[in-house]
Formats: structure tokens, sequence, C-alpha cells
């Protein structure tokens, strides 16, 4: 109890943690605001991309790995891969189809929002108020919002170009191995996404 | 649009005019970290893990070179369909939709160049930004135009320079900071609910009414008749969900402005939503001959998206 109690007040007292703990709480108020207004905001049937991207979800998980001449419309299959795990996963009764197929990609494009705030206060080194600032922009971007498709390439490329853009900057002066990997890996996911 | 390459690259272009260590020339050599290949090995392996064909049948450089060639996209700008969107629309789109980043990027990068140049001081950052943003603004502008969604890429990277160089701008003046970015958020939010709420505004993607014509309009459907169809993937995909057979030989409506777009004569049944009725041009058949003067059998408006009409070509009078 008195190393918890210790531990705790020592939480409190500790500025570097409270900022962590006040941009961990900003990010998360961030990603789910983003997922609100993009599943509620969204088209109320799937649109025309969506849907033929959707068609996809029908086949085996094996012959979409396998295979490059779907509907993919020459991009990635990550896109196709988050609406048939959001079919598979999320139950029927809890939502309805609009919701369960674009929801993980809904998931990833909010991701990529609420670490905007992170990258800009942590990796920048920017104030809170230039953090929000840069963050809130893409939050509430109508062309974010209301003018691209969730099921598809576009946000999930936007993550990753994000993630390219700070990280490529943390490490811009320091090429290890642990810069080549995770750059490596953002990138590879951005082929699967938007090749 | 495909960006995974010409994100790579700008990469490259930014740390080896910002960084260190990764590229570099000297007078005789190009050198290069060891850690690029890792970096290029890491990148395939993740796709040969997730996607054998993206590395095995090299797709990711067939889908660059494809969209690199890709020729013009119809699209909607405003209240017209444009065979070729002209390049101003990338100024409308974030003009009409996004005008607060619009305004507050250009405004806070606009400053924070010019603080640079009064200082003279022009930092690895300054650079590094400055690097994305051209290169991102660049490849919007000239790359074919499909939608507003094709600035997305452009749009994340402006309001990720509008952060970094915020405080700069500003003069690091705490208040101003912080009563600055308040209002920018709320701007920012007001914009969004504003459009979401205008009677006058409505996203190209916003489809409906498609599920409605399944339940609402079976007799048609099953019938067996030559159909043309805007959207025919949701149509199918609606159809495949509620089990639902459809009777229609249909086939996609071509996707142009032309004059000469195809009608075939057997057609009985076309189902067009309200931006190909009313803001394709006069002469497009599906306006001047569908809209004009077939009879609406059916049709679905909601407020939320695109009014979906069902036109029936008129019987040949006995």
């Amino acid at each position: 109890m008195d190393i918890a109690f210790g531990d705790r007040a020592k939480f409190g007292c500790n500025p570097i943690a409270s900022e962590w703990f006040l941009t961990a709480l900003v990010i998360v108020v961030v990603i789910v605001t983003s997922m609100v207004i993009m599943l509620s905001g969204t088209s109320p049937e799937l649109s025309w991309d969506e849907a033929d991207y959707a068609a996809n979800t029908a086949r085996p998980w094996g012959v979409l790995w396998s295979t490059s001449d779907d509907g993919r419309h020459d991009h990635g299959p990550m896109g196709i891969y988050l609406a048939k795990l959001g079919q598979t996963v999320l139950s029927p009764g809890w939502a309805p189809l609009e919701v369960r197929l674009p929801f993980f990609g809904t998931l990833v494009a909010s991701l990529a929002v609420g670490s905007l705030y992170g990258t800009l206060r942590h990796l920048f080194g920017t104030s809170r108020g230039a953090a929000l600032v840069g963050s809130s922009m893409l939050l509430f971007s109508a062309i974010r919002v209301k003018e691209t498709n969730i099921i598809g390439p576009h946000h999930l490329m936007l993550a990753c170009l994000l993630a390219i853009v700070a990280l490529g900057y943390h490490w811009r002066d320091r090429p290890t191995l642990r810069a080549g990997v995770g750059l490596g890996a953002v990138m590879g996911f951005g082929a699967l996404s938007m090749t | 649009m495909t960006y995974v390459i010409p994100a790579a690259l700008c990469w490259v272009m930014a740390v080896s005019l910002s960084g260190s260590g990764w590229l570099a020339w000297d007078r005789r050599h190009f050198k290069i970290s060891w850690t690029l290949p890792v970096l290029v090995a890491t990148g395939a392996s993740v796709l040969m893990l997730f996607w054998p064909p993206g590395v095995r049948h090299i797709m990711v450089i067939k889908d660059f070179l494809a969209y690199l060639h890709y020729p013009s996209h119809t699209t909607l700008l405003g209240d017209a369909i444009f065979e070729v969107a002209p390049r101003s629309a990338v100024i409308s789109w974030l003009a009409n939709l996004d005008s607060p980043i619009l305004a507050v990027s250009s405004l806070i990068i606009l400053a924070a160049v010019w603080k640079g140049y009064l200082s003279g001081r022009v930092t690895s950052t300054h650079i590094y930004l400055t690097v994305f943003l051209v290169f991102f603004l660049v490849t919007a502008l000239a790359a074919h135009l499909a939608g507003a969604r094709n600035l997305l890429q452009c749009v994340g990277v402006m309001c990720l320079a509008s952060g970094a160089l915020f405080d700069e701008a500003l003069g690091d003046n705490p208040k101003l900071i912080r009563i600055g970015s308040v209002a920018i958020a709320l701007l920012a939010a007001l914009n969004l609910i504003w459009l979401s709420s205008s009677s006058s505004y409505r996203p190209y993607f916003a489809a409906g009414g498609y599920r409605s014509l399944l339940q609402e309009d079976g007799g048609r459907i099953h019938e067996s008749a030559k159909a043309i169809v805007y959207g025919l993937p949701i149509l199918n995909f609606y159809a495949h969900q509620s089990g639902t057979p459809i009777g229609w030989d249909a086939r996609e409506m071509p996707w142009t402005t032309r004059a000469n777009a195809p009608l075939p004569a057997d057609v009985k049944y076309v189902l067009i939503p309200e931006f190909v009725f009313k803001n394709m041009p006069p002469e497009q058949p599906m306006r001047r001959v569908v809209a004009q003067h077939w009879k609406v059998v059916w049709s679905n408006k909601t407020h939320d998206a695109w009014e979906l009409g069902l036109y029936e070509k008129p019987q040949p009078m006995p």
C-alpha cells in the first residue's frame, strides 16, 4: 500500500509524467471524437468505391492474401482486410453493416489524427496549443470526414504518411537499425494500403 | 493517385537536405547509409508477409506506374460535372470545404517564413517541413483529380506543418498561442458543423436509396430487362446482402460527360443519382434524353444523400 501510495504521489508531482498523461488523455479524446464524427458523417449507404471494395469481403482470407486480381483499384489490400475484419469480428446485432465494415478503417484513421497531437507535442516539441491546432484542424477537416471513403486506401495512407513525417523527423540525424526497421515497417504498411 | 513511393521519395529528399547520415554527397562519392537497405528489406518483408503478390508480382511498382500514366477522371466540382477537372479545383475544394485549414495554414506558414527571413535563421525543421509541403502540394496539383479525396495527403501535411510552426509564427507568446489555438479549433469544428447542416452542400459520395429500391420496388427489379445503373457495385452489394435476385441485364453507366455517351435503344430502365440528372452537361444523354423525356417510376430522397431516381423508357404509341 505504501509503495502504491508513494507512486501515486510521485506521479501526481512529476511534471513529465503529468505531461505524458495529459497527452495520452488528449489523444484518446481525439480518437473517440474522430471515430464518432467519421461514422456518423459518412454516407448512409456504401458509396461506389466502398461497395466495390466491400464486395471482396465475400472472398476467403487466403484468396485475398494470395491474389492480386481482385477489385482493389490498383491499391494494396489493407482496406479490404480491415473491412473483412469488421464484418467477421463485429456482431451484426451490435451495429449495421455500414458501421461494421468501415469500423477498423475508422479506427486506423482516427489513431492517425490522435497521434498527430503526440507527434507535434513530443517529437516537434511544440506547445499544447500548437499541437491542438494541428490535430483539431485535421480532426474536423471536411475533406477528411465528408469527402473521403472510409473503406479504401486514402485514410490508411494518411496514417502512413503522418507516421513517415513524424518518425522520419525524429530519426533524421540517426540512421540506426531501429530507424531502418521502424520506417521500413511504416512504408510496408503504406504499400499494403495505397501501393 | 498512389502514394507510398512518392512519400518514400519525399522522405529521402527531406532527410538528405535536412538530416545527416542517411544520404551524403562529396566531390567524388554518393554515400548511402547501411540503414537504407534495412529499411527497404523491412518494408518488403512486411508486404511479403501480408500480401505476397505485392512483392512477387512487383504490384507496388506496377500500380505506381499505372497511376503515373492514369488518364483524366470525370468528377463533380461544385454543381457541374467535368470530364477533366481543372487544376483550379484544388483551390476550389480547399476554399469551399476546408477554408479554415487553407487560411490558417497559409497564414502560419507565411508568418514562420517571414520570421525566419527576418532572423536569418533557417533550421533543419524548416527545411524538412518545406520539402514535404512543396512535394505534396505539387503532387496534388499535378496528379489526376478524381475528387476532393485526392487532397487528403496534402491536407494532412498542411495540418502537421501548421502545428509545428504555430509557436514560431506567434512569436512564442503563450497567451496568444492559447487564445489562437482555441479559436482555430472552434473555427474548424464550426466549419464542419455548418457544412453538415447546409442544405446547399452534399458530399460527392453520399449514396442512398439502393437498399430502399430493393425493398420497395421488387417488381421492376425482377424484370428481365436491360438497365443502365450508376453505382452497379452498390446495387449488387445490397442485393447480395439482402438475398434479392436482380432480373435486370444491368451495366454501369458510362462515366463521361460526352454527348455521344452510349444509351442503347433496348435499355428500359436507368437508375441515376441527382448529380447525374441535374449536374451533367445538358447535351449528355442521361440528361438530354433520360431526365428530359423518360418517366420517373421510383425515387428516393433523404436529407443526407443524393436523390436516387429510377427512370423508365416511354413505350411507343400503338
